[in-house]
């Protein structure tokens, strides 16, 4: 993990340098006046007249001793940036898979339940529209919608979940909703596959034969092992979370870290980039390590090592 | 809505119970009803700022804001006219001395009283060419700052300069305690200054929250207990959120909103004519815009009035070369040469010019920036017609900034604004350097000799012919085209009071702001 955490520092440190303009473009704006010696003494201010090597080196160093930096343009340690914001993508991550999985594993239950029905067909068709909505554009007709015909939307105010729950997931509900759907699309089609796999073992032939009742052999037998799977898709959905989390927080306003990373992409904020990315991808390996172990606790004939 | 003129709006304002707010000093505001004191307003934009360094910071975002926690010895009117602020008066000794006796019981946010030396340290940072300030291009004409007493401060110039008392009220200034700021890292995130809020918090990109400074030198001002600014990227949010009441008050970066919340029964939206405008700059020193001929056949080939309806949606002016809301310097289209479209003398210059046959150029236009993508669309169909083929570029505005500073940007769209001198608007953009900066490398030895007087001669109407001249110069040989200026969109619940739009844009109007029930 260390080893792909530092091949993904070198990575993030070059790319984000490739893009043209730095942050003393930024700070400048344009039609200052310009002269070379303020030029100079702004790089020299914020690092940029070192050698690459020796600004990763610089970086690096600062990393393995936990210090992420500083925002070059307002000076806040980067660890205090994502200790406020990362809360908020987390707490939409964590709601989004919740929906998707509260809607996902339902209706692809149903769907596997009754087989090439009508009610199969419905689930078909929506969750591949479901897969097709761009994020925003979905997100952008929920406010819409709500606004004019409603007269509610979520507040525009960051409300944390600790000093007002009810107040905050009002405020989650459309976002969650919005980068849920396509992750519950997903969800349910994976579930529906498992599940017809799994209905068609010998297992549930011989509980049927049995008497067990519908119910049970659905939520006993049958889902049991056709979740395995389902915990595989949703570790790989974070990796989609994490892309949509911009998307979403853009729209609807949200202090995360995917608008910190957007905000410091565009302001060529080179340390907040760095620390986020860095920060969100020892994160997104955590999931999947947590996938894996919950992938032997669900299936025993699974073991690792 | 109807667009609203200077005229109109007041009188609106008198039947509404607003007055003619103008000057701060020696100007009473005069209510129907006296406003109400209280109540935090919520004004919404698409972003705010990363730093709120009052002599750093360089993006708009912040200098909108900035008057309401920041001023300097003058503050620049509605008319466009220099006026007492932190000064309370000041005296022309010569054409290069000026004395200004500095407002005495002014109090910074942090309970400091204003002198004269915060005056002097100030301008000083600014100036100095260590400090980084965007805005020292503006006080090159001051030689020294001399403290006379505790309250008296004499400029001396290096010469004659007639923007000297406007480039004081500029956009890059603002007054703060001595001493306040040696590293340049104090007020990136906290604000010291004197205005009529201070900064109660402030998070950079989301949220700026002000509140009133309870010991505002300009008594009964102002009568909000606090503001809060909240950056919504999208707009479209905004509106939502102006529907459902959870915002006061909405600036919008895109005037295409304004067809969305005009429909919503419980706003006001004011449109206002803006200092500002939408250009298409040309590179002179880049084949195929560096032939005079080129740049005029591409000025007449542009029908500026299309441009406006198609991509401005009408919401705007056309421009000729400054935008018409810098009254008294900006001369109307009819007095200017090649402002009608012309698409046959266009075809015959670039016959002239580009003996070889169809000629093409790449324009650049930036990410993020819908009206000059928009403007562009149009910009290359009618230059199609002519037969110049366009190659679009988009880019990044990291990219456009810095190939822009660096002056190898080739022709681009740009929108920028908030000047209300000539010489802002001109000198540093088309000066030779080391003066100034050619940023569109025009290298026009006539246009540096008209912006070098203009610059020094004092007398207003002098100074009038001079800039008249300068924009015939430009509309005859265009190395930049001002397409148009789009107006200023603001829309507001009916509770709030007493906003007057400024023509920078900046939010001059928030400061006598109340909100009612």
């Amino acid at each position: 993990m260390l080893v792909t955490l530092l091949g993904i520092a070198v990575l993030v440190f070059l790319l984000v340098r490739l893009i043209p303009g730095t942050v003393v473009e930024e700070l400048l704006g344009q039609g200052a006046l310009v002269t070379p010696e303020t030029l100079r003494s702004l790089r020299e201010f914020f690092g940029l007249d070192q050698p690459l090597a020796v600004q990763f080196a610089h970086w690096i160093a600062r990393v393995a001793r936990g210090d992420l930096g500083e925002s070059w343009r307002s000076t806040r340690p980067v660890l205090a940036l994502l200790a406020s914001s990362l809360p908020v993508s987390a707490e939409l991550a964590v709601l989004a898979i919740a929906v998707a999985l509260a809607v996902g594993i339902p209706v692809g239950v149903l769907s596997a339940a009754r087989p090439r029905s009508a009610l199969d067909g419905v689930v078909r068709v929506g969750s591949t529209l479901a897969l097709s909505v761009p994020a925003f554009w979905q997100g952008t007709i929920f406010i819409l919608l709500f606004s004019l015909y409603l007269h509610w939307m979520p507040p525009l105010q960051w409300v944390p979940l600790g000093r007002h729950p009810l107040a905050n997931l009002a405020l989650m509900a459309l976002p969650a909703l919005t980068l849920g759907t396509a992750s519950g699309a997903m969800v349910a089609r994976m579930t529906r596959s498992s599940m017809l796999e799994a209905l068609g073992q010998d297992y549930v032939r011989t509980a049927r034969a049995k008497g067990v009742g519908a119910l049970r052999v659905l939520g006993r037998h049958a889902l049991r092992n056709a979740l395995i799977p389902v915990v595989t898709v949703v570790g790989v959905q974070m990796g989609y979370l994490l892309g949509g989390i911009v998307v979403v927080e853009d729209v609807f306003s949200l202090p995360g870290a995917g608008r910190l990373l957007l905000d410091a992409l565009f302001q060529r904020d080179y340390p907040v980039v760095q620390g986020t990315i860095l920060v969100l991808a020892a994160l997104f390996m955590l999931v999947n390590l947590g996938a894996d172990v919950l992938y032997a606790v669900l299936d025993p004939r699974i073991r690792y090592g | 809505m109807q667009r609203v003129t200077r005229r109109e709006f007041l009188k609106v304002a008198a039947a509404t119970g607003l007055g003619a707010a103008g000057a701060q000093a020696g100007e009473r505001l005069a209510w129907a009803a006296p406003p109400r004191r209280g109540g935090t307003l919520v004004f919404a934009t698409s972003a705010l700022p990363a730093s709120i360094e009052p002599h750093l910071e360089g993006a708009d975002i912040w200098q909108k804001r900035k008057p309401l926690v920041y001023e300097n010895l003058v503050w620049i009117d509605y008319a466009l006219q220099p006026q007492p602020q932190l000064a309370e008066a000041w005296e022309r000794k010569s054409d290069t001395v000026y004395v200004f006796k500095v407002r005495e019981g002014v109090k910074f946010h942090n309970g400091k009283t204003l002198d004269a030396e915060d005056v002097k340290y100030s301008y000083e940072r600014v100036m100095d060419p260590k400090t980084g300030s965007g805005g020292r291009g503006d006080l090159v004409m001051i030689k020294r700052i001399d403290v006379l007493d505790r309250y008296t401060l004499r400029f001396v110039l290096s010469g004659p300069s007639a923007p000297f008392l406007i480039n004081l009220g500029g956009k890059y200034n603002g007054v703060i305690p001595k001493g306040s700021a040696p590293t340049g890292r104090e007020l990136l995130q906290r604000a010291v200054g004197t205005g009529p809020f201070s900064v109660e918090s402030f998070q950079p990109n989301q949220r700026l929250v002000l509140k009133r400074h309870d010991q505002y030198w300009q008594p009964g001002v102002p009568y909000l207990d606090g503001i809060t600014f909240i950056a919504v990227p999208d707009e479209s949010s905004i509106v939502a959120g102006l529907r459902t009441n959870q915002i006061h008050m909405a600036d919008f970066a895109n005037t295409l909103y304004y067809f969305q919340v005009r429909s919503v029964g419980h706003l006001d939206v004011i449109r206002a004519p803006s200092i500002r405008w939408v250009v298409l700059d040309l590179a002179g020193d880049m084949a195929p815009t560096s032939h005079p001929d080129v740049r005029r056949a591409i000025e007449l080939a542009l029908d500026r009035q299309v441009i406006l309806q198609t991509a401005g949606s009408g919401l705007g002016e056309r421009l000729g070369v400054l935008p018409p809301a810098m009254k008294g310097w900006a001369l109307a289209p009819s007095r200017l040469p090649n402002q009608a479209p012309n698409p046959d003398e266009a075809r015959a210059l670039l016959r002239r010019a580009l003996p070889g046959g169809a000629g093409s150029l790449t324009i650049r236009t930036i990410v993020g920036f819908p009206e000059l993508g928009a403007s562009l669309q149009v910009i290359v169909d009618q230059l199609r017609a002519v037969g110049l083929g366009v190659r679009v570029e988009t880019v990044d505005i990291g990219v456009w900034i810095k190939d822009f500073l660096a002056r190898r940007s080739p022709p681009t769209m740009n929108v920028w604004g908030g000047f209300v001198d000539p010489d802002q608007a001109f000198y540093r953009h088309y000066h030779t350097p080391p003066d100034g900066m050619d940023f569109r490398r025009w290298n026009n030895r006539e246009a540096d000799r008209l912006l070098d007087e203009g610059r020094v001669t004092l007398d207003r109407a002098s100074r009038q012919k001079i800039y008249a001249q300068f924009q015939v110069l430009m509309a005859q040989d265009p190395i930049s085209i001002p397409l148009y200026a789009p107006d200023l969109v603001y829309a507001l619940q009916k509770t709030v009071k007493g906003f007057r739009p400024h023509p920078t844009g900046f939010y001059y109007g928030v400061r006598y702001v109340s909100l009612t029930g």
